[in-house]
């Protein structure tokens, strides 16, 4: 977790990674009484009935510039492996180097508070990566601008349709020059004239991070984005190498692909 | 198409400071949350803010007439004395009891950014001071006008008295934000135990009217110092004696030390519990 590593090296180490979920079995308010009484621990976590390894010994460096797709089948430990790169999960065990700020994008419109006007929305969002509202005032008329919602900037968040939502919740996101870049699944939604234009905004975002990492299901973001790939299976490393691995994974899971 | 103005690049990562540097980092959200919690209480309202001030002058002349016309108490300035004690148990045991739920709430933030999780409990605390003060600010000032109470030198003690409370508050309310998300159920055994605890505490009666023989054991509860230093100087006019602002001084300092220790060791196992 800390970056006791030298100054200069990959942006992106990751060591021996793993990472080990607890199985909560329900409980009754009886058996942990039971339990407490026997002196037992509420869960073994070095019990495999109570624990799974949802990620195991990964190992990867990334260098100035590299663009990352992570792949692999739902439960492969994508969105694990993310969560722990921006730090919100303390890992099992491994280090993670991290020679630059993380600016994680799992989610659009993070925090969003509905009561709270469109531009207090922009404000509250940027707070979360650790931004004073002087430090955003300047992006605002760009933002509104740039969404098409000027119209409805002091109206409280929650007239807002479903649509224009995303839409500003977007536009917010993408008005940041991150540092290393992490996306998860997250791409421009909406209609054909938006989402040309959110395209081209989230690309300009994208080739402006040093380094980019994001997890998909879809084979062709990793052939236009990325230069690297990496394939988990079942928590661990499949494939890491160039684009190709893309290629492997499409031909592994062809057949399930024909009817 | 190059962006006109955009936010300058972060270089340092949150993820890698200390403890300290990733609170201060976190002032803007902290803010944020703050002023939330604050206006969400008075949402739609027409009268707004001015509720926090209206609700403890109602609730003084409520008491007035219940206690000095109604029950006939004969302790002289009765409600003043119940007031001065009351508010700051309220504090306590709002705080206390709304810790527990604070990280299950803050978790859909929590959960999909890095945020030092100790900002949670802290927000909490804040609403609540907010409320506590402009209550005593109400007592204060109506007090002085209608309830016969007078100021005097000894209440320039009433800022340690609340230094003191506050600290014993955000210890308790970080042990129980950690304890709450690992047992839902502490937030009801609190609140009935806490219940007791005003019953056990000189809030209703003052500690005159306790038999000698049962005094000493009141002051085996930790509440009796806090509450105290509130009615001793605001109530009697008197500053509390050495024996009580040190016994108090520990009690707040161990709380707030507890707290802190017992967070910072469980604080990446809660994403994993809410």
């Amino acid at each position: 977790m800390n970056s006791d590593g030298a100054l200069d090296g990959p942006i992106l180490e990751i060591k021996d990674l793993s990472m080990r979920f607890r199985i909560e079995h329900p409980t009754t308010l009886k058996e942990q009484v039971m339990n407490v009484l026997k002196r037992r621990r509420y869960a073994n976590p070095n019990d495999n009935n109570t624990s799974f390894w949802a990620l195991r010994d990964v190992c990867f460096s990334l260098e100035e510039g590299d663009r990352l797709g992570v792949i692999g089948v739902n439960g492969s430990g994508k969105s694990t492996l993310l969560n722990l790169i921006c730090g919100i999960y303390k890992p099992s065990a491994g280090t993670i180097i991290r020679r630059g700020a993380i600016f994680p994008v799992l989610q659009m419109g993070l925090g969003f508070d509905s009561e709270a006007t469109a531009e207090e929305n922009v404000y509250l969002t940027a707070s979360f990566y650790g931004f004073h509202k002087h430090e955003v005032t300047s992006l605002v008329d760009e933002i509104f601008e740039f969404s098409e919602l000027t119209a409805f900037r002091d109206q409280p968040l929650k007239i807002f349709s479903t649509g224009m939502q995303a839409r500003l919740g977007f536009t917010i996101c993408t008005s940041m020059t991150p540092d290393i870049l992490v996306l998860d699944e997250v791409f421009a939604p909406g209609d054909a004239h938006w989402v040309q234009k959110a395209l081209k905004r989230l690309h300009e975002m994208m080739d402006s991070a040093r380094l980019l990492i994001m997890a998909t299901h879809n084979m062709g973001h990793v052939k236009n984005y990325c230069n690297k790939c990496l394939w988990l299976h079942a928590g661990q490393i499949k494939a890491f190498g160039g684009v190709e691995v893309a290629d492997q994974y499409l031909k592994r899971y062809s057949s399930c692909q024909k009817f | 198409m190059q962006q006109a103005v955009s936010i300058p690049r972060r270089i340092t990562n949150v993820q890698d400071m200390s403890q300290v540097q990733q609170l201060l980092w976190a002032r803007p959200v902290f803010w944020n949350l703050f002023t939330k919690t604050v206006r969400v209480r008075y949402r739609r309202t027409m009268l707004g803010f001015f509720w926090s001030l209206i609700n403890p002058t109602l609730n003084l002349i409520i008491y007035s007439f219940v206690f000095t016309l109604v029950f006939q108490v004969r302790m002289e300035n009765y409600v003043v004395h119940l007031m001065a004690g009351l508010l700051p148990f309220h504090f306590f045991r709002n705080t206390v009891s709304m810790a527990a739920d604070t990280l299950v709430s803050g978790a859909r933030f929590f959960k999909k950014q890095f945020l030092p999780k100790m900002i949670f409990p802290i927000v909490g605390l804040c609403g609540n001071l907010v409320d506590f003060l402009l209550a005593y600010a109400v007592l204060l000032t109506v007090g002085n006008t209608f309830l016969g109470f007078k100021l005097a030198p000894a209440q320039l003690f009433l800022p340690i008295s609340l230094l003191l409370i506050v600290a014993f508050t955000l210890g308790c309310a970080l042990i129980m934000s950690i304890a709450g998300t690992y047992f839902a159920d502490l937030q009801h055994i609190f609140n009935v135990v806490i219940q007791t605890v005003l019953y056990g505490t000189p809030v209703l009666y003052s500690m005159d009217m306790v038999p000698e023989k049962l005094q000493p054991y009141l002051k085996l509860n930790p509440m009796y110092y806090f509450i105290t230093n509130f009615t001793l100087p605001l109530y009697y006019h008197q500053v509390p004696d050495l024996t009580q602002i040190l016994v108090s001084t520990v009690l707040a300092v161990g709380a707030l030390v507890a707290g802190i220790a017992l967070f910072l060791k469980y604080e990446s196992e809660v994403i994993f519990r809410v």
